[in-house]
């Protein structure tokens, strides 16, 4: 759980660097589509957390990160620490 | 290009919510963040229009809007569904496996265009502003090839060239069915002797699709492929 809720943290901020999103809306259930504006803001998401994460994307994941939580959910199993 | 449909906030005005929406597109609507409910309201009355004016009129099929649902879920083929039109079952049943549809909207505009699956293959189209992306982004999608034609464009073009070529690959993925699911920079878009058409090649290989483009009121970019054989779309997609 102390993990999920780091990585929340890191998230929230990942989104308001890179996309100025407000953190309070960067919340669990928040839809990732609900949250940028477009098909290049998601892209640029996916690369501030391949940056951020120094993590290469499995593209056939993407489609199933629907919401803020599949994103803490992926870094989790994919990242160490 | 004549091939799409496009829509902009002022044509809403035309019409009352339940006259283009069903009820349970109502209900989806309802659910939406206040904010994207407008964009995604004239997605769908782009594609509904598309559908009646170049499917259903040609086949002397009259429907109102409500009677059509465009059924889309994230990361999945927009489908539609016809109810209460003056066919029977079976045709209504034929048109919607007959015929593809791919939606596109952003703030105030909604594009949409339709395809008959056998005969054109699938369909998709994007709509973006022209604005500035970030470098890196640009970088990050653009192959090293059109990375050079990007570098080689003049300083005022290349936010148009850059949002140009997202939308050819958006648009590409989109007809394939497939999204971001692969990486934009393993598609590149090849110009030829049209300039506003381009051909694709896809980790090197050319393939059959050809995607077009055009400068939409002087400040959007629409694009929309179509991917022609099943033979392509299944390689790719597995």
């Amino acid at each position: 759980m102390q993990k999920e809720e780091k990585l929340l943290t890191e998230i929230q901020d990942i989104l308001n660097k890179t996309l100025g999103i407000a953190k309070d809306k960067v919340v669990p259930q928040a839809k990732l589509i609900d949250l940028v504006e477009d098909s290049i803001q998601l892209f640029e998401l996916l690369l501030a957390f391949e940056k951020a994460y120094a993590l290469e994307t499995v593209y056939d994941d993407v489609v199933r990160i629907q919401t803020v939580q599949d994103v803490v959910k992926y870094l989790e199993k994919h990242t160490n620490g | 290009m004549g091939m799409y449909t496009f829509v902009t906030d002022k044509d809403l005005i035309n019409y009352t919510l339940s006259e283009i929406l069903g009820a349970s597109e109502i209900d989806r609507y309802d659910a939406l963040l206040p904010a994207k409910q407008q964009s995604w309201l004239l997605g769908r009355l782009a594609a509904k229009q598309a559908l009646i004016e170049r499917v259903l009129e040609q086949l002397n099929v009259q429907i109102p809007l409500k009677h059509l649902t465009i059924i889309s879920g994230e990361g999945v083929r927009p489908s539609f569904r016809i109810a209460g039109a003056s066919i029977s079952e079976a045709d209504m049943r034929n048109i919607e496996q007959s015929f593809n549809i791919s939606l596109s909207h952003h703030g105030t505009i909604a594009v949409a265009s339709s395809a008959h699956t056998c005969h054109d293959g699938y369909v998709g189209v994007d709509v973006e502003p022209v604005r500035v992306i970030r470098e890196e982004t640009i970088y990050a999608f653009l192959t090293p090839h059109e990375l050079k034609t990007y570098q080689m464009a003049a300083k005022e073009e290349q936010s148009r060239l850059a949002t140009m070529y997202w939308c050819l690959k958006e648009s590409y993925l989109k007809a394939l069915g497939v999204g971001l699911r692969i990486h934009p920079r393993r598609v590149e878009m090849r110009s030829g002797t049209i300039p506003q058409v381009f051909g694709v090649m896809l980790d090197g290989r050319t393939m059959g699709s050809v995607v077009r483009w055009e400068l939409l009121k002087n400040k959007y970019i629409v694009t929309r492929a179509l991917v022609p054989s099943y033979a392509e779309r299944r390689e790719i997609a597995h």
